[in-house]
C-alpha cells in the first residue's frame, strides 16, 4: 500500500473509530464524583487531625522523653573533669583548647 | 480560547472556585480530552472515568497551575499523563485476568467482527504496541486532528520536525503490525 493510501486508510478507519466515542452530557456525574471525591479528601483531613496528629506527637513525645532519659549524663563534679572526659565530651573544641593551655 | 472568557479570566475565574467557570470549561474541552483518551485507552467508559478525573484534578490544583502554557496545553497534557498511568495499571491487571480468561474460554468460541470493528482493533493493536511518544503523537495527530506545532507545545517537543518524525515513524511501525494482519 502507497504512503497516501495508508494515510487515507488511518484516517478512514480513525473516523470510524471515533463513532464508538459517546459525547453525553455527563458533567452532573462529574459533579457528583467531585463533591464524592472532596468528601473524601476532607474526610480523610478529619482524620488526620482527629486521629493521626495526636498520635503521631504522643510518639514524638516519647521519643523525645526515652531520648532524654537514656542520654541524659549524671550531673558532673568537679573530679569528672578528667583529660578524658574532656575529650570525649561533645564540647570537643573547648577540651582541645585547654590540653593545649596545659601542655 | 474563548468568547465568553479570556484565558486570564477563565484562569481567574477558576481559581475563585466559580462553578459556572468550571462548567464552560467542562463543556468546551470536555469531547476534544475524551477524544485524545479515547485513542490511547480504546474503550469509551474508561476514557469517561479519566476525563472525569482529569477535571477534578484541574477543580482541585488549577490554584497550582502557574500559566506558562494555555489552559488548553495543560489539560492535555494532564489527560495524556492519566491515560498512560491507567495503561500500566491495567497492564498488571491484565496479566492475571488473561491467565483466568484463558482457564474459563472454550475452544470453539470465535467473536464475530465485521471488515470495520476489524479494522479498528487492528489499529487499537498497532497503537498499543508503539512506543510512547510515538502513540501520544499519532493519537494528538489523528484523533485529535492537532497540528504538528501544537503537537509540539503539548508534549513539549523541541522542533516541529521532531514531531514529523515522530508521526512518520508511528505510521511505519502501525503499518508493518497491520500487514500482518490482512491489511
Amino acid at each position: 500500500m502507497k504512503n497516501e493510501d495508508f494515510d487515507a486508510f488511518l484516517i478512514n478507519v480513525v473516523e470510524n473509530d471515533k463513532k464508538n466515542i459517546g459525547y453525553g452530557d455527563n458533567f452532573d456525574a462529574m459533579c457528583n464524583r467531585l463533591t464524592g471525591h472532596q468528601k473524601s479528601v476532607s474526610s480523610q483531613k478529619k482524620m488526620i487531625n482527629y486521629a493521626v496528629l495526636p498520635l503521631l506527637m504522643m510518639v514524638i513525645a516519647l521519643n523525645i522523653f526515652f531520648l532524654f532519659s537514656q542520654n541524659n549524663p549524671a550531673p558532673q563534679t568537679m573530679d569528672s573533669f578528667t583529660e578524658e572526659n574532656l575529650i570525649n565530651s561533645s564540647t570537643s573544641y573547648f577540651s582541645e583548647v585547654l590540653l593545649s593551655v596545659n601542655d | 480560547m474563548t468568547e465568553k472568557y479570556s484565558e486570564e479570566e477563565i484562569i481567574k475565574a477558576l481559581k475563585n472556585k466559580d462553578s459556572e467557570a468550571f462548567k464552560y470549561v467542562y463543556q468546551t474541552h470536555y469531547a476534544r480530552l475524551k477524544s485524545v483518551c479515547y485513542g490511547i485507552v480504546h474503550n469509551n467508559e474508561d476514557a469517561e472515568d479519566i476525563v472525569q478525573e482529569v477535571f477534578i484534578d484541574l477543580y482541585d490544583s488549577v490554584s497550582r497551575f502557574q500559566e506558562k502554557s494555555t489552559l488548553s496545553t495543560w489539560l492535555y497534557r494532564i489527560v495524556l499523563n492519566k491515560s498512560y498511568n491507567f495503561l500500566r495499571s491495567k497492564k498488571v491487571r491484565d496479566i492475571f485476568s488473561r491467565f483466568e480468561e484463558k482457564l474459563s474460554q472454550q475452544p470453539d468460541q470465535v467473536e464475530d467482527e465485521d471488515e470495520k470493528t476489524r479494522q479498528i482493533n487492528d489499529l487499537h493493536r498497532a497503537i498499543e504496541a508503539l512506543p510512547e511518544r510515538q502513540a501520544k503523537v499519532f493519537t494528538l495527530f489523528f484523533y485529535e486532528k492537532m497540528s504538528q506545532k501544537e503537537i509540539a507545545e503539548v508534549l513539549k517537543l523541541n522542533s516541529v520536525t521532531v514531531v514529523e518524525q515522530l508521526i512518520f515513524r508511528a505510521k511505519q511501525n502501525i503499518k508493518k503490525t497491520m500487514k500482518f494482519n490482512g491489511n
